[in-house]
């Protein structure tokens, strides 16, 4: 690794090690915040939805809500936190690639609601039952037109370290979809696994992507 | 030398403030280019800037 000069790169900026070390104890406990509160809210509408309680209005207003309070959670949560980081000034390509990624992530969401809400027999979003036309095509719009056009321009905006982040978090990602999917295909075979489940697969693939990236851009 | 924070030194090189810790403590070797944009906003040489290691 090239490392700075220290007497040239530690004198332009006011940075401590002391604040350096608390940031990144704030960024461990909010993570850790977001991920227990993403399980819980799983599990609630899982649980929910499993015990076949209310229709599906109930269901989309339950999970709207819930989601609502988690976002809000968070954003509290993060100004109380990250006050000074909060302040501070944000390059031009980091806002349009952070606005990117909202657009994504309200994207996403939007997907998941909409098959969440048109599922007929199944129910839970990951199920493999049958959804009706309309749904299904705007879902595959949104996800197969949509989502490569914000990613493609969300990765034209972005600095190189992030893309150096996102392509570590690929390439791992990618080697453990190399290693998982063999070994569940194996597996089902001796008996050992049920059926491979394609999307079981993405979700656990796109968490290692997530988190390596995650881990790369902010430890 | 400038009395900036890492947040203004990013404004500068338009990146975000991760890139300059990153930058900072080694993590992530910059490209050319934005080595020369370091060099001209610090008006130095890249090799007085940076340490190889070697």
């Amino acid at each position: 690794m090239t490392k700075p000069k220290s007497e040239h790169a530690d004198a332009s900026t006011k940075l401590t090690s002391a604040h350096l070390a608390s940031r990144k104890l704030y960024s461990i406990i909010l993570m850790a915040l977001t991920l227990l509160a993403v399980v819980f809210g799983a599990g609630v509408v899982s649980g929910y939805l499993n015990a076949g309680g209310g229709d599906r209005l109930d269901v989309l207003l339950g999970i709207v809500i819930a989601w609502m309070l988690v976002v809000a959670g968070l954003a509290v949560l993060a100004a109380r936190v990250w006050p000074k980081h909060a302040k501070e000034p944000i390059s031009r390509s980091t806002r349009r690639s952070r606005n990117l990624i909202y657009v994504l992530l309200s994207l996403s969401v939007a997907l998941g609601l909409l098959l969440g809400y048109n599922e007929t027999d199944g129910t839970s979003v990951l199920s493999n039952g049958p959804i009706p036309l309309f749904p299904a095509l705007v879902a595959i719009g949104l996800w197969a037109a949509c989502a490569p056009i914000v990613t493609l321009m969300w990765w034209r905006s972005t600095d190189e370290h992030d893309r150096a982040s996102y392509t570590d978090g690929a390439n791992i990602a990618g080697h453990a979809y190399l290693f998982i999917a063999p070994s569940w295909w194996v597996a089902t075979r001796a008996g050992l696994l049920p059926e491979q489940d394609p999307m079981v697969v993405l979700l656990i693939v796109a968490t290692i992507w997530s988190a390596v990236w995650l881990y790369r851009r902010y430890f | 030398m400038r009395d900036w924070s890492q947040a203004e030194l990013a404004m500068h090189l338009d990146v975000s403030r991760q890139a300059v810790n990153a930058i900072e403590t080694g993590k992530h070797d910059p490209s050319l280019p934005l080595a020369f944009k370091l060099a001209r906003l610090f008006e130095m040489p890249i090799e007085e800037i940076f340490d190889d290691e070697a």
